[in-house]
């Protein structure tokens, strides 16, 4: 098998990708798209991380959960060990992106896009890991990725390309656990994802206890005739993290939804940037975001619908909500519009607020301590969106979590 | 059970209660009226330790001094406001946010706190005989229920909590006439010669459900005018005016 320099067409497009990351260089504080982030102050002073060369790695199996599912140990980005259960094992095809990039030299090009994020284009040139994983069914039960990273990448940097693929039909949960022992790191992860006609794919993720390290998530989704995607994010002590996804609703009937909670203290901060493009009649997008802000903590939240002209009976649809419970934490949102067709139903909302008080009242009239008041509150907010996501087990999974991380 | 003395309490330059003074031994219902802005709200409030008013005076409840306690301190002694517009709070569920209250009263207390088997088969057993349903119970805090319902919410906390003192606010404002005798019903359930009652009203109506010991005119910050249940009736026919003419 040829490594991927070896691989004429993506050697090309690597080249084309790092001559366009070259010109222009890491985003800065110029970039309307990267103003309000904290990735460029790490990136300044962290410009010349080694990039790390990955191998056999000691796989933490102390952080698997308990219940069962179908595991994949990605360490240091690279795929070191799959245990699919049951019938699934038949429907599920897993290879390194390398053994992708050599079976199908055509059509590579799309793997590659997005080449006016500077970020983008650098895990483009740069990326030589990464994994492909095909869903050809509907699968009994969630594959859940365990994302590690441990102290050998240590102030260096690391760039991963994934491609996934839902067949035709097919269901998937997949829910990717990311835990970082690593410090000063540099991480860039970019995953195309195919959700193909009729198939339905969900994605979950646990950012959480990582404040040393640069990441970068970068999803790109297209999302065919009566497929849906719906994603959730839970963020919780994190910091200079950003995670950006792009859906394209290719065709009609074509559905994403997408869901996040942040709870941000003391200084850290997490950034969220989502692009929804309706390129075709009847096609539903749905954003819903609450974000607790504490301490110095900042939140960042920036929401495009773009609506083509051919999207007839669009159905768009956002809401950002934050509380902010001090006087210095900050909450930047940006919801944006873009329509071109001229029958659609498009909406968004942004509110940031200071805790109710009178709900705070109400709760504390009742015996309940401030704190714990407080407490109830948060947890309530929150669980608004939680409580949107369709798999129960992972909603309840949820759920825990929240109640934990305010106890 | 309560001795308020010398109450006053202003938000701002805006004196709301002056010098006001009430005492309501253990088992009475009192009830209050007055017409809308002469304070009754603002009482309500000030007694069940509210923030944002400026309050000097004096608040005995159980012989203590109780003005520089918070809201929540209060009520795990004994004191329970039943809110004119209960407060919506989304995703914070029914069974939750009263397991957690009723079990911050009970450690208060020093009595032992309640497990879920427990709480489930108490709160259904007092849900039901104020006509609620389970599937209310499951719900976000009076969010989305109706006018009667939150109402009814009010009286089931109440019956959880078996507060020595219940202030009720308003209680039979937006309510029709069916859901007005369930929570009568429901409060006249919860008189005993231990418990003492503080019913806040614009309307006899309640009153005719509820049956006062004393009802008390408040207007202008400030009690006019105290008499047997009789008054409210009387009340009903001549209004405030005379009252409010007199100041």
């Amino acid at each position: 098998m040829k490594t991927i320099s070896e691989i004429k067409e993506v050697n090309e497009l690597r080249t084309l990708s790092l001559n366009l990351f070259n010109k222009h260089g890491f985003p800065t504080k110029k970039d309307e798209d990267w103003k309000q982030s904290t990735l460029n102050y790490f990136l300044e002073s962290n410009k010349n991380l080694e990039i790390y060369t990955p191998k056999k790695e000691v796989i933490n199996e102390k952080v698997v959960e308990e219940f069962k599912h179908n595991k994949i140990f990605i360490v240091n980005g690279l795929v070191q060990k799959i245990e699919f259960e049951g019938k699934d094992q038949y429907k599920l095809v897993i290879t390194s992106i390398d053994e992708y990039y050599n079976k199908n030299n055509k059509h590579l090009s799309k793997l590659f896009s997005n080449k006016k994020n500077p970020l983008i284009a650098a895990n483009s040139g740069l990326a030589t890991i990464g994994y492909y994983l095909e869903v050809k069914d509907n699968l009994d039960l969630p594959i859940i990725i365990y994302c590690q990273f441990d102290s050998k990448v240590d102030q260096k940097q690391i760039h991963q390309k994934n491609y996934i693929v839902t067949n035709k039909n097919s269901k998937a949960v997949i829910f990717e656990k990311f835990l970082n022992d690593n410090k000063k790191t540099f991480i860039t992860i970019n995953t195309n994802i195919d959700v193909e006609k009729n198939s339905h794919f969900k994605n979950y993720i646990l950012n959480s206890n990582n404040t040393e390290n640069c990441i970068y998530r970068f999803k790109k989704a297209n999302i065919a005739a009566s497929a849906n995607y719906e994603s959730f994010i839970f963020s919780n002590i994190t910091k200079t993290i950003r995670d950006e996804v792009e859906i394209n609703l290719n065709e009609s009937l074509s559905e994403c939804y997408l869901y996040y909670t942040q709870f941000l203290k003391n200084n850290e901060e997490h950034e969220i940037k989502v692009k929804i493009n309706h390129l075709a009649e009847n096609t539903k997008s749905y954003q819903f975001s609450k974000s607790i802000m504490d301490g110095t903590a900042k939140g960042v939240y920036q929401g495009k619908i773009f609506v083509d002209q051919i999207a007839q009976k669009t159905n768009g649809y956002q809401l950002i909500k934050s509380v902010l419970l001090s006087d210095q934490c900050t909450f930047h949102s940006k919801p944006e519009l873009e329509i071109y067709a001229d029958d659609v139903k498009c909406s968004h909302g942004s509110s940031s607020t200071s805790l109710n008080k009178d709900e705070l009242f109400y709760l504390m009239a009742r015996g309940i301590s401030k704190n714990q008041a407080k407490r109830l509150i948060v947890q309530g907010f929150l669980s608004e969106v939680i409580e949107k996501i369709s798999d129960e087990n992972f909603k309840n999974y949820f759920f825990k979590k929240t109640e934990n991380m305010l106890s | 059970m309560l001795s308020i003395e010398k109450l006053n309490v202003s938000v701002g330059d805006k004196k709301i209660l002056r010098d006001f003074n009430l005492k309501i031994g253990k088992g009475e219902v009192h009830a209050i009226m007055g017409p809308n802005g002469s304070g009754k709200s603002t009482l309500s409030y000030a007694l069940a330790g509210k923030s944002g008013y400026e309050v000097h005076g004096k608040i005995l409840f159980k012989d203590e001094n109780i003005i520089d306690l918070e809201a929540d301190e209060r009520a795990q002694k004994g004191i329970f406001l039943a809110f004119q517009y209960p407060i919506e709070i989304p995703g914070v569920f029914m069974n939750n946010f009263l397991k957690t209250s009723l079990n911050a009263i009970k450690k208060a207390k020093g009595r032992k706190e309640v497990d879920v088997v427990e709480f489930l088969s108490l709160v259904k057993q007092h849900a039901k005989k104020l006509g609620i349903k389970d599937e209310q119970l499951g719900r976000a805090l009076n969010v989305g229920f109706s006018g009667g319902e939150k109402k009814r919410n009010e009286v089931l906390q109440m019956s959880l909590l078996e507060p020595d003192l219940a202030i009720l606010d308003e209680t039979d404002s937006g309510l029709d006439i069916d859901a007005l005798k369930i929570v009568a019903d429901g409060v006249n359930a919860l008189r005993s010669k231990n418990r003492s009652f503080l019913i806040i009203t614009h309307y006899q109506r309640l009153l005719d459900y509820i049956k006062p010991d004393f009802v008390h005119v408040l207007v202008n910050g400030s009690i006019v005018k105290t008499g047997c249940s009789k008054l409210a009736q009387e009340l009903d026919k001549i209004g405030y005016k005379e009252f409010q003419m007199a100041i």
